[in-house]
């Protein structure tokens, strides 16, 4: 009796080493282990990510992923900026906006611009993960930043369909307050809000061609009069109180609010539709309507997260490898539909989110425009137009004393 | 005696020395040299001299900013020490609540301050806590937009470090109160003293040394205020938040172009710093030795 | 005479006592009122931790009706909590231990020879209780790359050390000023040397400036976000801050997430000063007494 558990256990044992053994195994062999930056796919934002390292690590079973996601912001831009100047950073790393330029023209990045994906990227996004014309980055997520509409709400004042341009967006927003609701909010405490309300009216008000005159010192902002104005007569109207806006927070407050149903229009971005599909809300989301009666406004974006190569990495055939396998098209689906996001790919699809058809076939008819920040909307304009729009929405300056002021706040290429 | 053996002395010092000459000196004179350069946070970059220095002396932002930020520390230090000194004489005079009180006053401490932020920026929210509070004790009229208003949002920024600090500060306060001398608090008892006076002749001067530690503490941690004006206004609305750490947080993440400028301001804010501690600390230990 | 005295003076003493009862009640009310105030907002976020998050979008300030522990565990489970809070305990620990035994050895001559060579080193550290830490962080990780302390506690031990030494030299310094030399000079006498002396008689004395120490690097480390996020490599070695602040969306803060996230942030720091404060307040008493 007692022998044969002696015997048993040996057995146990053998077997349990066995096993640690053919784990071990693989692991020894694996003759690559590729280490990822990402500020997607944390534990708050999983964005689907976890299920496509999967997927990448079946496929490449020659290539271990070391995934490191940090939520983005200070923290994981201080870090990747501090690392690769230390030369000592991940293989693959995520960046956006002015940083991603930064960083590329610091010579950090490996150029992508052969790589086989890279014909397809859209030409109106390439500047944005480019200097000097190569490519630095695999444009991963474009974000359409624009107005979420509560139909319920809308139903409740008596109006079927979302309103297309100014007269129609007053009309609709005067109707709302008169069944007793919140017409809009743009919450505006940090400045961001403000900002982009004006660059969404922008996108369909000023002439697509003023971006690079501006940049190239011809014109100024007092084409942007009306867009300030139109902000403004919202005002005037009673149909928003800017003041109490400029208290409200844009990323902790505004969906929050939006989703308890008393207000009909709410200013924000794409990547709120999973939650508030989640919370079974009838939306939905397009452009800020913002020109003449029967016009249709323009979809304004901003072009988010790439994925980048170290040029110091020592596994950059793995690490490109990694990449092209993010910019195929069914993976980036995965990935938008997740994340609440477009493709930056010619012909590539985009999620079909319901509530989002509208925007979806503007953005594929080529009728947006995508946030300026590789020219004059780039390096610290955000911050300080925000401000000085916050200036103005408190009535401290007019609309034309404002559009004077920003003449000096956006960059002019030197 | 250490006194006499300068060499023993020197032994004595050397580790903390040397690890505070490694890993804070000498990265902070690195940073210095950086001031002195165009750099964008890259590998290169060119020295310029005190081009920098020369900028920030001429830039309306950070005249601002600087103003800004003395005005948050005098609102900080003058009345985080009032409450907290007030509530320490509370808590002197209550011994049995002492214990308990003491420990839930320093519960506000203990939070991040990241973490204190949001929940002032859900209270204070236009149609937060506070403001249905007021609704509903029948002050109406008080309700405001704390956050969004140019007038309250300093004000409103510091509650909440204010809010943190209170507590430890009267611990402190406490502390210095435990340390004077029970006859002489019983001889004012009996000569008769009002309380006012008792606290005006005997408490106040003989609660020098406290004050000196609670006044510098709350001085550095006003003027490096970081995460309350981050997180809950970004310097704004219209800029009227904007504090010197917020302006070197901006030039040195969110314009490259800026970032060497960035660190020279930042070397402004730690000489404004070093100053005004200094200056604290020395009028306050000279009034304890007056008194 | 003196009955007469007496007689006046407890005359006078039950005006003061009557008046003195009623300021009393009223400071009662007053300290009842403060001490609600300070309490609210770390009630609003431990109640909005425990509801559901169905009923917090509904009504964000409304009072529990329904209570649920599945927001906690979540965050509990996605900051890998115990580990985290393992990690953090041992470089709150390395850094207390480091930071108190360099901090007080160099107060000692700091404070007891009134030199003009003393007197600037002790200005030196004290600049560094106002160095920003973003203005060292670049600088620092290249040098911590060359001594291959990178990903490791024993760095971020060393850069929390340097960075609190100044506090702890203002803290002890002022505090070793006013203990007697009578004691070190006779044990001087005795033969002892100065290491034996400080370890043995003066470090014993500095126990209640040592406990409130302890409470300023623990709030300063446990706190901290930036040091462990670049210095430190993955959720498996996070600090309970870097994976609290790992479960935040920045773009979609959501009060589910948030608040539970605070409060297994806060936890353990509340036991800490739970016990710490006996000694806290005991230690400042006997100090007091001094």
């Amino acid at each position: 009796m007692k022998d044969l558990m002696r015997r048993k256990a040996t057995i146990l044992l053998a077997a349990g080493a066995a096993i640690m053994l053919s784990a071990a195994v693989p692991a020894l062999s694996a003759d690559q282990t590729l280490t990822v930056y990402s500020f997607k796919g944390t534990p708050g934002q999983e964005a689907d990510m976890p299920a496509i390292n999967k997927l990448f690590e079946a496929e490449y079973p020659d290539i271990k992923l070391n995934y490191v996601a940090l939520p983005a912001g200070t923290a994981y831009e201080s870090k990747i900026q501090v690392e690769l100047l230390a030369g000592k950073s991940a293989d693959v790393i995520m960046a956006q906006g002015t940083q991603l330029t930064q960083l590329s023209k610091n010579g950090y990045f490996v150029d992508l611009s052969s790589e086989p994906w890279a014909a397809n990227v859209l030409e109106q996004v390439k500047p944005f993960f480019s200097y000097e014309g190569q490519l630095y980055a695999m444009p991963l997520l474009g974000s359409g930043i624009g107005m979420f509409t509560n139909m319920d709400v809308l139903a409740a004042a008596g109006i079927t369909s979302v309103p297309t341009d100014w007269p129609g967006f007053l009309d609709a927003l005067a109707k709302v307050k008169a069944a007793g609701y919140t017409p809009i909010a743009v919450p505006d405490k940090l400045g961001w809000g403000g900002a982009m309300t004006f660059l969404n009216m922008g996108s369909t008000l000023v002439p697509s061609t003023w971006a690079d005159d501006y940049w190239n010192g011809k014109g100024d902002f007092s084409t942007w009069l009306p867009v300030l104005q139109q902000m403004m007569e919202l005002d005037q109207k009673g149909l928003i109180n800017w003041k109490e806006q400029l208290g409200v927070d844009e990323f902790s407050q505004g969906l929050g609010n939006f989703k308890q149903g008393k207000t009909a229009f709410w200013v924000q971005g794409m990547w709120n539709i999973s939650d508030l599909k989640a919370n079974n809300i009838n939306f939905q989301f397009t452009a800020v309507p913002a020109g003449p009666a029967g016009s249709s406004p323009k979809v304004f974006m901003y072009a988010g997260a790439g994925w980048t190569i170290s040029a110091t990495s020592p596994n950059i055939d793995a690490a490109k490898k990694y990449v092209a396998f993010q910019a195929r098209p069914d993976i980036s689906l995965k990935y938008l539909t997740a994340d609440g996001g477009l493709s930056m790919f010619k012909g590539a699809p985009s999620p079909a989110f319901e509530g989002v058809e509208t925007f979806n076939a503007s953005y594929g008819a080529g009728d947006f425009s995508y946030m300026a920040t590789s020219t004059w909307f780039g390096d610290g304009v955000q911050e300080a137009l925000g401000s000085k729009l916050q200036a103005m929405l408190l009535g401290q300056i007019t609309p034309e004393e404002t559009a004077k002021a920003l003449d000096s706040i956006g960059l002019r290429k030197q | 005696m250490i006194t006499k053996r300068p060499l023993v002395a020197i032994g004595f010092l050397l580790p903390a020395l040397t690890a505070y000459g490694l890993f804070t000196l000498y990265p902070l004179v690195r940073g210095l040299w950086l001031s002195l350069t165009d750099s964008s946070g890259g590998p290169r970059s060119n020295f310029i001299g005190l081009e920098n220095y020369r900028r920030l002396i001429f830039d309306p932002d950070v005249h601002s900013a600087t103003l800004i930020t003395i005005q948050y520390a005098v609102i900080v230090v003058v009345l985080q020490n009032l409450f907290g000194l007030l509530l320490a004489r509370a808590l002197f005079e209550r011994p049995h609540a002492r214990r308990v009180i003491g420990t839930l006053v320093l519960l506000p401490t203990l939070v991040a301050p990241l973490m204190s932020s949001f929940i002032f920026s859900y209270l204070l929210a236009p149609d937060g806590a506070l403001n249905r509070m007021l609704a509903l004790i029948g002050l109406p009229g008080l309700q405001h937009v704390w956050y969004g208003d140019p007038t309250t949002a300093l004000a409103s920024i510091a509650a909440v470090q204010i809010w943190m600090y209170t507590g430890y500060t009267a611990t402190i306060f406490l502390a210095g109160y435990l340390a004077i001398p029970r006859e002489l608090l019983e001889a004012g008892r009996i000569d008769g003293a009002t309380s006012w006076q008792q606290f005006r002749l005997i408490e106040w001067p003989l609660l020098a040394p406290s004050l000196t530690v609670c006044v510098t503490l709350s001085l550095i941690g006003s003027l490096r205020v970081f995460e309350f004006p981050f997180v809950l206004t970004n310097g704004g609305p219209a800029g009227s938040t904007m504090t010197l750490t917020l302006l070197i947080f901006n030039s040195t993440f969110h314009a490259a172009s800026k970032f060497a400028y960035g660190i020279a301001i930042a070397f402004a804010l730690l000489v404004l710093v070093v100053v005004s501690a200094a200056i604290a600390t020395v009028v306050l230990r000279a009034r304890e030795a007056r008194i | 005479m003196s009955a007469i005295s007496t007689g006046k003076s407890l005359v006078l003493n039950k005006v003061v006592t009557n008046r003195n009862v009623i300021m009393r009640r009223i400071g009662d009310v007053l300290l009842g009122i403060v001490l609600v105030l300070m309490l609210a907002p770390f009630a609003f976020a431990v109640l909005t931790a425990i509801r559901p998050a169905a009923d917090v979008a509904n009504d964000p300030l409304g009072l529990p009706t329904r209570i649920t522990a599945e927001n906690v565990a979540t965050a509990f489970a996605q900051m890998n909590y115990a580990q985290s809070l393992w990690n953090t305990v041992l470089i709150l620990f390395g850094t207390s231990v480091l930071t108190i035994t360099l901090g007080s050895m160099a107060s000692y001559p700091l404070s007891r020879i009134g030199k003009r060579w003393t007197r600037l080193t002790y200005q030196l550290f004290i600049i560094g209780t106002s160095v920003p830490i973003w203005v060292l962080i670049a600088p620092l990780y290249l040098f911590m790359r060359d001594l291959g302390l990178l990903g490791s506690f024993a760095g971020v031990i060393l850069i929390y050390t340097a960075g609190l030494l100044p506090v702890a030299i203002f803290f002890y310094t002022s505090f070793i000023r006013q203990v007697p030399t009578e004691l070190e000079e006779a044990a001087s006498i005795d033969g002892a040397g100065s290491l034996r002396i400080f370890f043995l008689i003066v470090f014993p004395l500095l126990g209640p400036m040592t406990v409130t120490l302890i409470t300023y690097i623990a709030l300063s480390v446990w706190n901290d976000l930036i040091v462990p996020i670049i210095f430190l490599q993955g959720i498996q070695n996070g600090t309970i801050m870097s994976n609290a602040y790992a479960l935040l969306n920045p773009l979609v803060v959501q009060p589910t997430t948030l608040f539970p996230a605070i409060l297994l942030g806060v936890i353990p720091l509340i036991v800490l000063f739970a016990v710490l404060q006996r000694y806290v307040i005991a230690g400042l008493t006997s100090g007091a007494i001094k």
